[in-house]
């Protein structure tokens, strides 16, 4: 009984390495025509210019050896979640007679008494009408095949044709950034600010943020430096001005003209001159226009 | 040794004819009650002792006498009542005139039996019900200086009254644990009542055949251990019996690893019973009502709400569907 076991242990295994192959090949068929159809090959365009036995271009070899690893890898985790092969459950889930005195027999093997031994030769005899060959699922794989014959047509109908998508690796590129956490420029671009302390540049319009799943506000207020005023989106928020003691609010000049100075003060006496004079003669342009 | 081994192999081979014969012998005397005369057979092929719980007029007696006859194994029924004393059930010295002169000479109890019928055990004293389930538990007897081995096969049936138990000594948990099965003796259907009338009623006379000998069924109480169980019953088993521990909706007191091992024996012995040479999940099913009932003690929401032992074994057979 052991030896029948073993064998019948030995086939079914044989019959998963046949399903293995079979998904195996089918995998590796549909991804390198989904590569193919989606210009894949595109991104390893640097390669292109190395060729392997003066043929076939190296970037060509890539995509045509990521897909069987690709594919193998698939099958591994795929088979390996999958439950182990109980030979003794699939016998007795097929032969009515067998079930529970197989599994019985089995766990008893070992013992030496008369009835035990009967057990064993009952179900020994049995076990040698058992069909191993009805457990291979033959409509699995002929699937398999079927749909395997189906990738390699279409893989000859998109190779003759030089059938592509439109889509390029720098459009997937780019709708992977669009939907990605990149921060725009004018924000992290702090070299640009020519203000001093004051980030214009981070005023804008009014952004909404979900924060703890409640639509937020973002507001930033200008005259506040980088503070952050947060209200729920909706409200309406009554901004109240309050007069600064130190500063009266009327009395506060422009800091504008201030700005020019110090950028004047900063050139060159020859510039100075120069744009003294163009200021001198503008002004009496203006009086003559005037009068 | 090599007798020994075709003896044995011989006495499994006629089992199958045995037990049938067992079974068409006894119903020439007792009508139905098919299940506790299976359940009786188990208990004794599993060398154990079963409790009875019945209403009176069920035909305890006529079966358990009918029983023996035909295995041919000595009958006894003790009558308990509150006064019997503990040498009244193992036996006592009795001073005899012999021509040397007077001598102790002892007088077996009516324990000295293959099949003992210990009726209405509840209205025994304790002291009484404990010189008789000492003798169930080391199959002797000892008065005085001396030990008596009782002769093998020796078994116990007990009974209870359900419907008297006021003035009555209950047996303990601890006590009760010692049966291995609890057969509920029920009425019999009108056909079975009308079958019973008809016999009892007329002339006829009843004969009944011994179908075994003592030597044979001792071979068959060794042939039930030999009976192969599969790992994975044994774990179901297992998984039961800790179930009924876990499990504290109904249950206050749950059964002792004395039930997994009354369990795989009991439901060996009903594969044997039934011409099979392996356990199956029918018969550990089976025998889980009989073996369980009376070690399982309910709490009081089971007892307001009407639930039954054997509801509750239900219940946790459902769920142990699941588990293995």
């Amino acid at each position: 009984m052991y030896d029948d076991i073993e064998n019948i242990s030995r086939t079914f295994h044989r019959h998963r390495l046949y399903y293995k192959l079979a998904d195996f090949i089918l995998l590796s068929l549909l991804f390198y025509v989904i590569s193919y159809y989606l210009n894949v090959i595109t991104f390893f365009s640097g390669y292109m210019e190395y060729y392997v036995v003066n043929t076939v271009s190296l970037d060509r070899i890539i995509v045509m050896v990521a897909s069987p690893l690709f594919s193998a890898l698939v099958v591994i985790i795929f088979y390996l979640t999958k439950n182990r092969i109980d030979t003794i459950e699939m016998i007795e889930s097929r032969y009515d007679w067998l079930r529970e005195r197989l599994r019985t027999a089995w766990d008893c093997r070992d013992k030496d008494n008369v009835v035990a031994l009967d057990l064993v030769a009952q179900v020994t005899s049995k076990l040698r009408e058992v069909n191993v060959g009805s457990f291979l699922d033959r409509r699995y794989l002929a699937g398999r095949l079927l749909v395997s014959i189906v990738l390699v047509a279409a893989l000859m109908g998109l190779t003759a044709t030089d059938t592509h998508t439109g889509i390029t690796p720098e459009d997937i590129t780019r709708i992977v950034e669009e939907f990605g956490t990149e921060i725009p420029e004018s924000i992290t671009d702090t070299e640009k600010s020519q203000n001093g302390g004051l980030d214009e540049e981070l005023y804008g319009e009014t952004s909404v943020a979900s924060i703890e799943g409640e639509n937020v506000e973002l507001v930033i207020i200008p005259g506040l430096g980088t503070a952050v005023t947060i209200r729920h989106a909706g409200e309406e928020e009554e901004l109240q001005f309050v007069p600064s003691q130190t500063y009266p609010v009327d009395v506060v000049a422009s800091t504008a003209a201030d700005e020019s100075y110090r950028a004047v003060q900063q050139m060159s006496s020859q510039d100075r001159d120069l744009i003294k004079e163009y200021a001198v003669l503008h002004s009496k342009l203006l009086s003559n226009y005037s009068s | 040794m090599r007798k020994d081994s075709q003896n044995l192999s011989d006495a499994y081979r006629s089992s199958g004819d045995t037990f049938r014969a067992i079974f068409d012998e006894i119903g020439k005397v007792v009508v139905g009650q098919k299940d506790a005369v299976t359940q009786i057979l188990i208990a004794i092929l599993c060398d154990s002792h079963a409790l009875i719980e019945s209403n009176p007029g069920l035909g305890k007696t006529l079966t358990v006498n009918t029983l023996s006859q035909i295995l041919g194994l000595k009958f006894n029924r003790i009558q308990c009542t509150p006064d019997l004393m503990p040498s009244d059930i193992i036996g006592t010295y009795v001073i005899e005139e012999t021509g040397r002169g007077k001598e102790f000479r002892f007088e077996p109890g009516p324990v000295f039996a293959n099949i003992v019928l210990a009726d209405e055990i509840n209205r025994a004293s304790p002291k009484t019900q404990s010189a008789l389930l000492e003798a169930m538990q080391e199959k002797q007897v000892t008065v005085g200086n001396n030990t008596y081995a009782l002769e093998r096969p020796f078994m116990v049936l007990a009974t209870q009254n359900p419907i008297e138990m006021e003035g009555t000594f209950p047996l303990p948990e601890a006590q009760l644990d010692r049966f291995l099965l609890k057969i509920n003796l029920d009425y019999p259907s009108y056909e079975e009542e009308k079958q019973i009338v008809d016999r009892y009623t007329g002339n006829l006379k009843l004969s009944i055949h011994e179908v075994m000998t003592q030597d044979t069924l001792l071979k068959l109480q060794g042939l039930v251990r030999d009976v192969p169980i599969s790992d994975e019953l044994k774990s179901r088993v297992i998984k039961i019996v800790e179930r009924t521990r876990d499990d504290k909706e109904f249950i206050e007191y749950g059964a002792s690893p004395r039930a997994s091992i009354g369990l795989i024996l009991a439901a060996k012995a009903r594969a044997l019973l039934n011409g099979n040479n392996f356990v199956s999940e029918e018969d550990v099913n089976e025998m889980a009502y009989p073996v369980l009932r009376h070690r399982i003690m309910l709490n009081f929401e089971s007892q307001r709400k009407g639930v039954t032992h054997d509801h509750v074994i239900d219940k946790i057979l459902k769920h142990a569907k699941h588990l293995s």
